[in-house]
Order: C-alpha cells, then structure tokens, then sequence
C-alpha cells in the first residue's frame, strides 16, 4: 500500500483490518470526537466474547471485542479474580498474531531439500493420509515410542487431549520445554515441601526479599503478580532485589543489591544464619513442620556468614546482616525467586535455600507468606492403553539425578548419539528447539540430517526456525480460534475455572490440532472416548460440575463462598480417610499412603518395599503423622517424599549432595581471568521468549537486543557505546552490538532472549514466510532494520546435575571489539 | 454518543452490548451521564507505574495507529552510578492543557460548536469546554505547526492519514483521551489495562472523583510536566521526579521512538 492513500479509502480498509475503536453510529458517529471518526463504523456492533490469553504462560482472562467477524480488540476480562480485569502489552497486542501476515494457513510439505524454503500446499487429506500411513506402520511393528512427541507450549485441555491420543497409540516418547524455563525450581520444590509452585501473597506481606526474579516484566503469573506487587510497594511495602542486572523490577525495588551470578545461594545461608543468630527463627514451625531442628540448622549454617557470603557475592556483609533481620523481624516476609536464582549449575539448592529461610521464619502456608498454589481441579476423560517410551527424555544416563521435569535440552544430543533409540518420527507442537535451547548451530545439523530423523513434523502456527526444517506442516490455530480449559494458579488463593473459546472463525484452513488428534485417532481406528475438542471440554465440565454455558457467557467462574486457602499443611485428616485396608502407615517418614495408588503389586510388596522406596508411592500419599494426629502436610509430588518440610534430604544424600542447602559453588566460575566474563539473559516487558517477535506493535517497541555491559567493564575493554563486539564461548562466537550502562555488574554480559529471529516473518526477521498471505497496512512503515540477537547460538545446552534445568546463566564468555 | 442520545438510552444501549456489565467503571459513569460543567483528567501514579507499556499497546490497538506514531508511550530513564543505578518510569501522553500551544497555532479559521449545550469556538485542533483537546481532521489542512508548537511532542504526522482541507498533506493525529469511550462511560483504553492501576481518570471539576480525592489528598505530591511551560496542564503526576524529567531537560528528546518515519 502508497502513503498516498487518501483517508476514504482508510476507512474501507479499516472497517476490513482495523483495530476499531468503538462502536459507530449506534452512538451517533457524527458527534463522536474528531480523530476518531476514521474509526467508527456506521451501524457495526460488537460482540463482547470472553476468552482467555496465551501469549505466555500466564494465560490471563480476557475479553475480546469483534465486529462483523474481525477481533477489533482485547482487554482483561475484569470478572476474573485473578488478573482482575488487566492484561499487560503483550497480551494487547494478540490482534497481531491472529491477523500475522506470515501465519501458516495450509497444510504443507516440504519439496526441495530441508530448511530449503520450497514448499507444496496440500489438502488436510493428504497431509493426514501421510502422517497416519506412517504412525500405522510403526504401530503394526510394536514401536509405537518410535514416535516421538515434543511439545513447547501445551496446557490445560490441550494437553490432556493430546496425551490421551499419545497413550491410546502407546508412545510415551513425549518430551516438553520445561527445563529450559524454570523445571529446576520445580524439582527443587518437590524435593523440599512437595508439590510445586509457589504463589507469594504481596498483598498482604510486609516484606519483599527478591532473588532473580522480574516478576514485574515476564513471570509465570506475570500479570497476578506484578499487579499485587506493585500494591504492595505503593501501600510501602520494601523490596530489596538482588539481581546481576537492573531489570524493571530491580529498578521498582526499595533497593537493587547487584551480585555475583550464581551466588544468590550464599547470601541466603548467610541470611539464614544471622537469623539462627539473632533467634529470630519460628522454633515451633521448624520443630512440627520441618525435618530438622534447631540444633542442626545452628551447626549446619555456622561457617556461612555475612562475611563470608560477602567474599563469595560480593554483597556487603552490612547489607546481608540488615536484610536478614529485617526479613526475619518482618513477620511475614516473601522471598521470591525464579531463573535468575535458579538456572545455575547449583540452581536446585538455591531454591532449597529460599525454603529453608522461609521455613526457619515459619513463613510458608500464610496469608503473608510463601504459599502452595492453588488452581482449579478439573475433571475429564482418561483415555486408557499401554505405552512404551525411547528413553532420550531425561538427559544421559547418570548426568541428573532427579529429572522430575525431564531435560529436553539433551534431546536432541541424544537421538544424534543414538545409543538410547531414535524416533522415526519426531513431531514438534508449538515448539521451536532449534531457536529456544542453547547451541543452534548444532540443532539445525541435527534437524536437518535425515539419517538421524527421518521424518520431521511440525505443528506450528508460524513458520518458526524449526517448523522451516519440517517435513511435513500441520498449521494450528492461534489462541484466539481455540477451544481450551484451563487452569493457571490463582494468586487470589481461590481455584478459578476458566474458558479459552474462539471468538472468530479460524482463519484459512488452520485447524486445533486437538481436533486433528481425534481425527488421526479416528483413522488408526483409536477410541478415545471423545470426537472433538468441544465434546472432551463439555465432559470435562459434566465430570467438574461447571456450567459449560456459563463458562462460555462469563469466562471464568469460581465457588463465591470460597476463602483463600492459606494454612492448607494444617488441615487434619479425619480417622475415617486413613484407616481402610488400602491404606498403609509407614513407620519410618510418619506418612499415611494408599498402596493401591502406587506401582505395588500386591499389599505384601507394599508393606515389604516401604513408602519410601515403592514406585510412585506418593502417589497415594494420605498424610503425615504428627503427635497424635494426621495432618495433611506438605503434599509430596513426583518424589516419595514424607509430609513435612524435607530441609534435610535424604534424596539428595544418597546421590551424594549436601542434605541440608549448602554452598556449591559452580565449577566453570572458579577460575575467572580478568579477561572472562559470564553470559546472562533476560526478559524485558514487550516480548515473550520466542514467539512475539512477529508481533509488530511489541516488536516496534523492542527490536534490538544489544549486550549490555557496565561503563567499567567497556572501559576496561575499550569498548564504547554502540561498538560491535565479538562474545566466544565455548559452543560458538557471536557478533552484536553493545548499550554500555550503570545498571549491570561488571562481571557481566547480559543479552535478552527474544530477537534474533532468522524466520518467523517480515517483522522477526525481515524474511516473509514464504507462507504467508498479504500484508495490510503496517508491513510499509516498520521504521527499524534491526531484528536482534538470538544469544542461544553461544549457550552450551548443559544441565544441573541435580534436576536437569539448562544452566542459562552460567556460560563463561570472552569479548573482543571488532 | 453525543448530545443526540439521552441518558436513558446511553444506560440501555451499554447494557444491550454487554458494557454496562462488564466494563463499565462506576467512577466516570457519574461525570457522563451529569454531563455538567465536567473537567477530564488524569492521574498518573508513578509509585504505580511500572513500565510495562500496557497502556502503550492498548492505545495503539484502541486507534490502529500506524508504526511510527504513539498517542501515548513510556520513557525510560536511567539514573545514577554503579551500584546505585536506577531507572525512572514516565507514562506520556497528551497533557490535555487548559492553554495548548498546539490549538493557539493552529491557522484554521474558527466554527462556533456546541459541547453539552456549552458553545465555544473550534478551530481544526480545539480545545473542547469538558477538557480534551481534540482535532477534526477533516478540517485539518497538514500544515502540521500544532506538531511543532506542542512542547510535550505528543502529536504526530500520521504516516497515513491525509488531511480532510489538503490531502496532499498527512493529517496529524494525537491523544484524544478516548473521548469515544468515554462518552459510553468507558474509561480510556490505556487506564483500562494498566495493571499497577497507575492511571486515574475522571472529572477534576466533581470533587468527590477519585481523581479529584487523590489529586486534593497528595497535594505536595502532585505535579504537572514542565509546569514552567505555562500551558496548565490536566495530566497530573504523582511521585514526578522533577530531577530526572525537568529540569535541563527538554522532554522533547526524551520521547523515545522516531515519529513520521518510514522504510525507504
């Protein structure tokens, strides 16, 4: 389209594209402010459909404005009781993903070689006769794991209706993206109270320590977070955060307290011992609810001072010391964490750390405090069968010791070693390995040798850096087509249920791939005990007792007479739910289990293996004796782990790892040279980790990620403002600018995630998926020509050894000026 | 809507399209349906204010704005030494002022108009007696000095738009404090999505306002951009750090994007 466009032409082209302001003449346009006019549409109305977002994670309520079919507009759904009402900028701009001129819109297959570009439109037809003559002829030979499904972004409904389809076909070859997001902190968890996720009541807490986490640009529950965080700083609540880098939230806190990457450990055992000093510990939380005592966390902790800790972090002994009090006489107090404290090499203790500080305080399970996640319990169909698995899920044998949440970063690694099965078959699902794991070059040699994976498929809305390698393209429908339930966590502390509908007709020929596994079910001859996406979520609902029509009018629904669950540990269990035949009591952790839920056999092999060794005993899990009573504790998840606090672990014991969080330091940081300095990355505020960049108003707002460096460091290098740098790491060598500034430790390089995009599309990466459709309007003023740096090129894709999460912040780099 | 819709159909029609149940904030409702002697305005809460353009985005999305322009946006500041580093947050827009230079130099030939049974005189860039300022681009002739005069930068040529008198030239285009919301008794897009719930928006002249407590509540707190300017404006910011946003600077240099421009 010309500039010379005149403003009657616009108007038509608005009432096709545009994201329109409000209704038209129903409010009598003529009287409706100038600089409007252009775009109100006479006699349009509009229909307000609640959904709910996914542009990350977060997946906050929305409500979605549409006129004659177009989506005009997105705002949060203001009913919902956990993003009440507010979504943040990328949420805004999910118009774009929808109406993305690069989308893919037709099945495809790939004609000349791989990552060629050349691609065949065919009919769904003949994309599923293709896909399910080879998913048959595995099936026919007994090797069902052959197929391999790797998933990115799967939750809620999706996910479990793609996991009913993969166990009806038998193959549990099913890898996820966990361990390159935070799986770690997960595992940590589980090993420590049990089951994972941690909300942290801002809103009625009256202190905010915070380790590495920017809850206030991306997070999880980024928008339920940042929005009680931020009452809480204004009703005067202080935060102190620690962080290598001064991100948003560092710069909203009381005080930003730089540090050593990978040694937030050491000033939380350093808190924690000044706090067993000033005998500002809970004794009687720790004695009921931990299994440890005060006497040994007293010796344990010793050697860690303030003084210490301040030649390992640099932190200022002072400043630990005063923290530490402060947290401790806080009464309550939230320490919050996320990857910048947890993907490190020591990653697992350091989360463990933070439970041990919170627990010595007796502040978890508060209104206040650090508490178990609450979220809605769905009920839906299970469909049944009998599955066999490759075993490439959990990283190379004996490299992590408890891969709770898998390692999908060595997936890749390990079909190209071979030693452990490769699929024949490797299905991607929303999931762009070559771009978001660490050391690209690599995974594009992988995904590219047909001798080591035959026969690449990707389910994909856009064409992203692997979907480009695909043999085969079956095109998804965005989040706003698609029919979800779901069931993020609630900061509110009350489960809330929650709908994704469509609220326009899908575009082209792109269809929910959960409908495509139904359909694919239905022609291997699979019963799944649904048809479609719709059929499973009203099933769901009948199982659940949600009003599907209600669900549909209001989006979201929760019980009214509920209250927030704080204190869920405390709950007693009555004698009647713990003495039944199925039910076992083991001596030795204190737990109340139901063998029938565990792998036993028989109750004999039960009695005989005990709770702590029986497979998938805690999956029975009752609850914990105390005293005289059973309690139901800190639920365990994952690991056989007892009721209580575990702050020492035997787990970690016998896999030769310090019982209780002590000091680990990481290996490749011990013996810096002057010349070295450690790669970290980042979120900012407008992008999600890979998939927005294609989104032009947030790419118009962040389109360059140069390395930041500290005014000392850049000094030191003779590197000013703006220069091109070269960063060697071990895996590779990159070329990007620098942004030379105050906000970083001198020991850093930090470059964002995000950019650096070499497809996804004409905003990402200034490439046109060769997919795509006409571009309207926008594509002919991007002002910028700079799309990033993807640092994943330079990341070693290596995990910690203890749960698996990939180390992201721990890669030692050199730098030169080019 | 307008003069032309009464008050029991403005309650009706909202309600028949879903808004009164859903989006309808009870805090303005009260100012559009008296529809008397209103004074619009704005309290930015910068202890609230977080940075996460939201409220950029959402704007953009309210109008379709082309890339290149903002209506409104956040400038970040960075302050200080290692390690007392910081970063200032600064939600900009439109200060709607009560003496803009923008509609002082604009060389359009005055109408008289009627606002709420109030009339007053609109050139194509006016100030309306409720408090915006707003522009009529079919009477906009692109000579674009209301963008030059505006020592906020918040108005833009529009990449796109022509001006309805010379459509040779781009039209101009600015904030309009989401009049067409408003007037249905929806707060504005981008005070709609803030999710510090810094933004308040409401009537200066209803004393019992939000708006109106909050400003009279933090009196010592609140201030206004670059009030040496002498333009009044009715934006008001709560925390401002005057050091970091005022004094020497010009805000001008601050707004941190390339109006106007375009590939090739």
């Amino acid at each position: 389209m010309s500039t010379s466009i005149t403003r009657r032409d616009f108007i038509k082209i608005s009432a096709l594209f545009s994201a329109l302001g409000s209704a038209g003449k129903l409010f009598g346009e003529a009287s409706s402010p100038s600089g409007t006019k252009a775009y109100s549409i006479p006699g349009k109305k509009r229909k307000i459909i609640p959904s709910s977002c996914w542009q990350c994670v977060s997946r906050d309520t929305i409500i979605c404005r549409v006129e004659d079919g177009k989506l005009v507009k997105i705002e949060g759904n203001p009913k919902s009781i956990r993003n009440r009402g507010k979504i943040c900028a990328k949420g805004q701009a999910g118009i774009n993903q929808v109406y993305d001129p690069d989308r893919i819109l037709y099945p495809m297959k790939r004609m000349g070689k791989r990552g060629e570009g050349k691609w065949k439109k065919i009919t769904w037809d003949e994309a599923l006769e293709e896909l399910t003559g080879k998913l048959k002829k595995l099936k026919d030979k007994n090797s069902p794991e052959k197929f391999m499904f790797h998933y990115g972004r799967m939750k809620g409904s999706d996910s479990k209706i793609v996991k009913n389809f993969l166990t009806a076909y038998g193959t549990k070859t099913i890898g996820n993206h966990t361990s390159i997001c935070e799986g770690g902190k997960w595992t940590a968890q589980e090993l420590t109270w049990g089951k994972h996720y941690d909300v942290w009541d801002f809103e009625n807490t009256n202190l905010i320590v915070n380790f590495g986490s920017n809850f206030l640009e991306a997070h999880t529950s980024h928008i339920q977070a940042a929005q009680r965080g931020t009452n809480a700083l204004a009703k005067g609540v202080k935060m102190y955060t620690f962080d290598v880098r001064l991100s948003n939230t560092a710069a909203k806190a009381t005080e930003w307290v730089p540090i050593k990457p990978g040694t937030d450990i050491a000033v939380m055992l350093a808190m924690a011992n000044v706090i067993m000093k000033e005998k500002l510990y809970d004794k009687e939380f720790i004695d009921q609810w931990t299994n440890v005592s005060v006497r040994e966390l007293k010796k344990h902790l010793k050697p860690f001072t303030p003084r210490w800790a301040e030649k390992v972090s640099g932190v200022p002994a002072k400043k630990i010391e005063k923290i530490a009090i402060e947290f401790g006489k806080a009464k309550p107090a939230i320490l919050v964490t996320y990857r910048g404290a947890v993907a490190h090499y020591n990653g697992i203790q350091t989360e463990r750390a933070k439970f041990m500080l919170e627990a010595i305080c007796g502040y978890l399970n508060m209104k206040g405090g650090t508490n178990q996640a609450v979220g809605p319990k769905w009920k839906y169909p299970k469909t049944k069968g009998h599955t066999k698995k490759l075993k490439i899920v959990d990283g190379f044998p004996g490299t992590v010791a408890y891969p709770t949440h898998h390692v999908n970063h060595q997936v890749l690694k390990m079909i190209k070693d071979g030693s452990y099965g490769r699929p024949d078959i490797y299905m991607t699902y929303c999931y762009n390995p070559v771009f978001v794991t660490g050391e690209c070059a690599e995974n594009i040699a992988i995904l590219k040798d047909e001798s080591i994976i035959p026969y690449l498929v990707a389910v994909d809305v856009f064409m992203s850096e692997t979907t480009a390698l695909a043999d085969l393209i079956l095109p998804d429908v965005t989040y706003l087509e698609r029919w979800t339930w779901d069931d993020m966590a609630s900061f509110a502390m009350i489960p809330e249920f929650y709908l994704r509908q469509p609220v326009i007709k899908s575009l082209g020929e792109a269809r929910q791939f959960q409908d495509v596994v139904c359909e694919i079910a239905n022609r291997l001859g699979l019963d799944l005990g649904f048809d479609s996406t719709v059929d499973f979520i009203k099933k769901s609902c009948e199982l659940s007792k949600i009003d599907f029509a209600l669900l549909k009018k209001e989006g979201v629904w929760h019980d009214p007479s509920a209250k927030p669950k704080y204190h869920q540990h405390t709950k007693e269990i009555a004698s009647a739910d713990y003495e039944s035949d199925r039910i076992l009591f083991d001596e030795e952790t204190g737990v109340y289990w139901d063998w029938k839920k565990s792998k036993a056999k028989s109750r004999d092999e039960a009695v005989n293996t005990g709770y702590s060794n029986m497979k998938n005993a805690y999956k029975g899990y009752i609850g914990q004796q105390i005293g005289d009573k059973v309690y139901k504790g800190f639920k365990p998840d994952k690991l056989n782990k007892s009721g209580l606090i575990e702050i020492s672990s035997d787990f970690l014991k016998k896999k030769n790892f310090s019982a209780i969080p002590a000091w680990m330091e990481i290996p490749e940081h011990r013996n810096l040279n002057s010349q070295q300095l450690i790669l970290t990355t980042y979120k900012v505020n407008v992008q999600t980790h890979s998939r927005t960049a294609n989104n032009w108003w947030l790419t118009e707002l962040y389109h360059n990620n140069p390395a930041l460096l500290n005014s000392k460091t850049a000094r030191k290098f003779g590197i000013k403002n703006g220069d091109s740098i070269k960063i060697i790491s071990n895996v590779g060598e990159i070329v990007t600018q620098t942004k030379v500034i105050e906000g970083i430790h001198p020991g850093v390089i930090a470059i964002s995630f995000h950019l650096g995009h070499w497809e996804y599309g004409e905003f990402a990466s200034g490439k046109k998926a060769s997919s795509g459709h006409k571009c309207v309007t926008d594509c002919d003023f991007v002002w910028w020509d700079t799309y990033g740096k993807n640092p994943n090129w330079i990341i070693p894709n290596k995990p910690d050894p203890i749960g698996g999460q990939q180390r992201w912040m721990d890669t030692v780099v050199k730098i030169q000026k080019v | 809507m307008g003069e032309n819709l009464s008050r029991k159909r403005f309650i009706k029609t909202s309600a028949a399209l879903g808004l009164a149940a859903v989006v309808l904030p009870n805090k303005i409702l009260s100012s559009v349906i008296n529809k008397k002697n209103t004074k619009w305005g704005m309290l930015i809460d910068l202890q609230r204010c977080y940075g996460c353009k939201s409220c950029a985005v959402a704007c953009k999305s309210e109008f379709d704005t082309r890339l290149g322009v903002f209506k409104s946006n956040v400038i970040e500041h960075d302050t200080g030494k290692y390690p007392n580093a910081g970063r200032n947050f600064l939600p900009w827009l439109c200060n709607h002022c009560t003496d803009p230079p923008c509609v002082e130099a604009c060389p359009t030939d005055p109408i008289t108009k009627t606002h709420d049974g109030v009339s007053y005189e609109a050139k194509a860039t006016y100030k309306r007696p409720d408090g915006p300022v707003l522009y009529d681009i079919e009477r906009c002739i692109g000579c674009h000095a209301c963008v030059e005069e505006c020592p906020y930068k918040a108005r833009y040529i529009d990449p796109l738009l022509r001006a309805g008198e010379e459509p040779e030239n781009n039209a101009i285009g600015k904030c309009t404090f989401c009049m067409h919301r408003v007037e249905q008794g929806i707060e504005p897009s981008c005070v709609n999505t803030c999710p510090g719930n810094a933004r308040i928006f409401g009537d200066l002249n209803d004393p019992d306002s939000e708006l109106s407590k909050l400003i009279n509540k933090n009196k010592k707190y609140v201030q206004t951009i670059h009030s040496d300017y002498g333009t009044s404006p009715n934006v008001y910011y709560l925390d401002y750090n005057k050091e970091t946003f005022d004094e020497g600077t010009d805000i001008r240099n601050e707004v941190p994007f390339e109006f106007g421009q375009k590939r090739k």
